[in-house]
């Protein structure tokens, strides 16, 4: 029952442990117990943490959950111990540009094969009347293109990988 | 000379496809709605009499194809076509061509629309009449010198497409060493987006407010203003709160303004809606450009002055005389809109995309709700992140932030990023509360508006309901006897 929460950024490990009437959460050494009611009419629902009680919208797409407290609405994602773990070895992460943002390539400047130089546009994607370049971060070669001009992409889409830096 | 209007084609889509169809159906007429795959759920397409679906390369090129709309407008018999904003609403050549099918197009003539489309050719005209206007290099006179002339009108400038509008492709230059590459940019940009990389460059007022004013003007020579909209609070040139009154005109400069937005409108021979935009800073305004369409802030003025701003442009398209003078058209309390965008404010407003998990307007005394948006309702990439428009009207300025907030807190919308707190801690800032506004504000006070992290209360809340919340994570917790998870979590 222990999970990872990440909370905008916010990584929390906490685990949900069941008790006669209820539950309770456990979080570093602090144990509290926890209820949530069902949705009243209008959708809202009763969180008690503790001796608190708060008012809140909650929905989930798979491992994210939406709660909105106190006019403001966060997005908590779930991870598994066996995700934190897999994503903790991922070795290729400085490999490949990904899209800071969702939009759409403005114009590709380089080819599969090139060699590029720090700092050197490798592609410019346009999002929101904003044009972005996207440089080489660091001397190498281009090993793929995932986007060709025109194509619309995704927050985290990959979009320019350079190949491996040959070991030393 | 009148020609009754008793079917629209609604050539437009989310808010304010919607808007425009509600009052189209309120005044007795019918409405024939285009529409994309992608926006097929829409409200506007359920509530539409007709919805025709519509194709293209890209769901954007879809609304961008004139003449399968005009084929679609052709079949349904339509009388006339509302273009909205946006998309064709500015297009001269679709008017004409709207124009040619015997269909009347709800807008301006064909001549006015080219003429205020030309920005420079615009500025020039209203120049030429006495009405003012910023220094200014314009590229056309004379390709040759336009850098030269541009540097010499001093730093800090501002480069403008002459075929832009919008804020696509502008650019602020404040250390003329970067003109060249900057230049290049906007060069590209406005390419890009309007087939056209012809500029100008401008003067840049430094905290400069943007106030425009809304003009109506009949078939008969009548025009009209509906008075002033503020809109300087903007990011990346793009409005994000706009009301009426402006907090910074006193009552002489408000008839100035005014006045001039009616002469420039009277001097083009303008009919239907339309927006004069000027920049106002240290007492002075000059002319911006002129929006030959509906504006999206519109609702503020219909909320002030009490009157439908589509079923004018209906009426006056139809030929009708305005009825009314100038007199006859009063400010009534003040209104605010907030534009709520799919966006994080906290990454440089990076648009976002998702799935609207939950939606609930809330109500609130004088507010009203345009939305284009539903529970269920995916956000795509494919057009403009703006997903609602919140305007709350009030007695004064200060009723009306008081109702704002009052609908920000309380609406639920929940399944991806908005910028709906930060607009609250905008309308909560000191600056914007004393009416201090300029179009730079928001990057200014960035720092103040920025959305502090949650507290360890809040934090323990937001997991607890997401545990809770999570019908695997229950089953698993049910599983284990209380004792050894408590001794499992100890251990850790």
């Amino acid at each position: 029952m222990r999970r990872r929460f990440d909370i905008d950024g916010t990584a929390i490990d906490a685990a949900l442990l069941r008790r006669p009437a209820s539950y309770a959460l456990a979080v570093g050494g602090d144990i509290q117990p926890i209820d949530l009611s069902p949705p009243a009419a209008d959708g809202t629902q009763v969180l008690r943490v503790g001796e608190r009680a708060f008012a809140v919208h909650v929905a989930r797409d798979g491992d994210t959950a939406f709660v909105q407290i106190a006019g403001r609405a966060f997005s908590i994602r779930t991870i598994e111990p066996l995700t934190v773990f897999a994503h903790a070895g991922a070795a290729n992460a400085d490999l490949t540009a990904r899209a800071p943002m969702p939009g759409t390539v403005a114009a590709v400047r380089v080819q599969v094969g090139a060699q590029v130089s720090k700092g050197e546009t490798m592609m410019v994607i346009e999002s929101m009347k904003l044009e972005t370049a996207i440089t080489a971060w660091r001397d190498g070669t281009v090993e793929a293109i995932h986007l060709a001009a025109g194509q619309t992409f995704d927050r985290d889409a990959p979009l320019v990988s350079l190949a491996a830096e040959a070991a030393e | 000379m009148t020609r009754r209007i008793g079917t629209v084609l609604i050539a437009n889509r989310g808010e304010i496809a919607l808007r425009i169809l509600r009052t189209v159906q309120a005044t007795g007429r019918r409405a024939v709605v285009v529409f994309h795959a992608l926006d097929a759920q829409s409200q506007a397409v359920r509530d539409a009499d007709l919805a025709v679906r519509i194709g293209g390369a890209s769901p954007v090129a879809a609304y961008l194809d004139g003449a399968q709309i005009i084929a679609v407008a052709r079949d349904a018999g339509v009388d006339a076509i509302h273009p909205g904003y946006g998309f064709l609403s500015e297009n001269a050549g679709f008017a004409r061509q709207v124009a040619a099918a015997g269909i009347v197009f709800i807008g301006p003539t064909p001549d006015a629309i080219a003429l205020m489309g030309d920005k420079v050719r615009a500025r020039a005209f209203v120049a030429e009449r006495g009405f003012p206007v910023a220094p200014s290099a314009i590229e056309d006179d004379d390709p040759a010198s336009f850098a030269a002339r541009a540097r010499a009108l001093g730093p800090p400038l501002l480069i403008k497409p002459a075929a832009g509008g919008g804020g696509k492709g502008m650019r602020i230059v404040r250390d003329t060493a970067a003109l060249d590459t900057e230049i290049e940019r906007a060069r590209s940009e406005g390419q890009r987006y309007f087939g056209d990389g012809r500029l100008y460059v401008e003067r840049y007022v430094e905290r400069p407010r943007h106030i425009e004013v809304q003009v109506l003007g009949d078939a008969h020579g009548h025009v009209v203003h509906l008075w002033e909209r503020e809109c300087s609070v903007q990011r990346r040139f793009q409005k994000v709160i706009e009301e009426t009154p402006s907090p910074a005109l006193r009552p002489a400069e408000r008839h100035d303004i005014c006045d001039a937005a009616a002469g420039i409108a009277r001097a083009v021979g303008y009919q239907n809606a339309g927006t004069v935009e000027f920049i106002y800073g240290d007492g002075a305004f000059y002319f911006l450009e002129m929006n030959t369409r509906l504006q999206v802030e519109h609702p503020v003025t219909e909320l002030v002055t009490g009157r439908d701003l589509v079923a004018e442009q209906l009426r006056i398209a139809e030929g009708e005389a305005l009825g009314y003078g100038q007199a006859d058209v009063r400010q009534d309390g003040h209104a605010i809109e907030l534009r709520l965008y799919a966006e994080d404010p906290a990454r440089n407003y990076a648009p976002i995309t998702g799935r609207i998990a939950r939606l609930r307007w809330p109500t609130v005394e004088g507010l009203r709700v345009d939305s284009g948006i539903s529970e269920g309702q995916r956000v795509s990439a494919a057009f403009d992140p703006m997903l609602a428009k919140l305007i709350v009207h009030g007695a004064d300025r200060a009723q009306a932030i008081a109702r704002a907030r009052q609908a920000l807190q309380q609406t639920v919308l929940l399944g991806l990023t908005t910028n709906r707190e930060f607009l609250d801690r905008v309308l909560a800032d000191a600056p914007f509360a004393a009416g201090a506004l300029h179009t730079g504000l928001l990057d200014e006070r960035a720092a103040q508006l920025a959305l502090p992290p949650p507290d360890p209360d809040t934090l323990m809340a937001l997991i607890a309901a997401t545990a809770l919340s999570d019908p695997g994570l229950r089953a698993e917790a049910d599983a284990v006897p209380a004792l050894h998870a408590a001794m499992g979590s100890w251990r850790n």
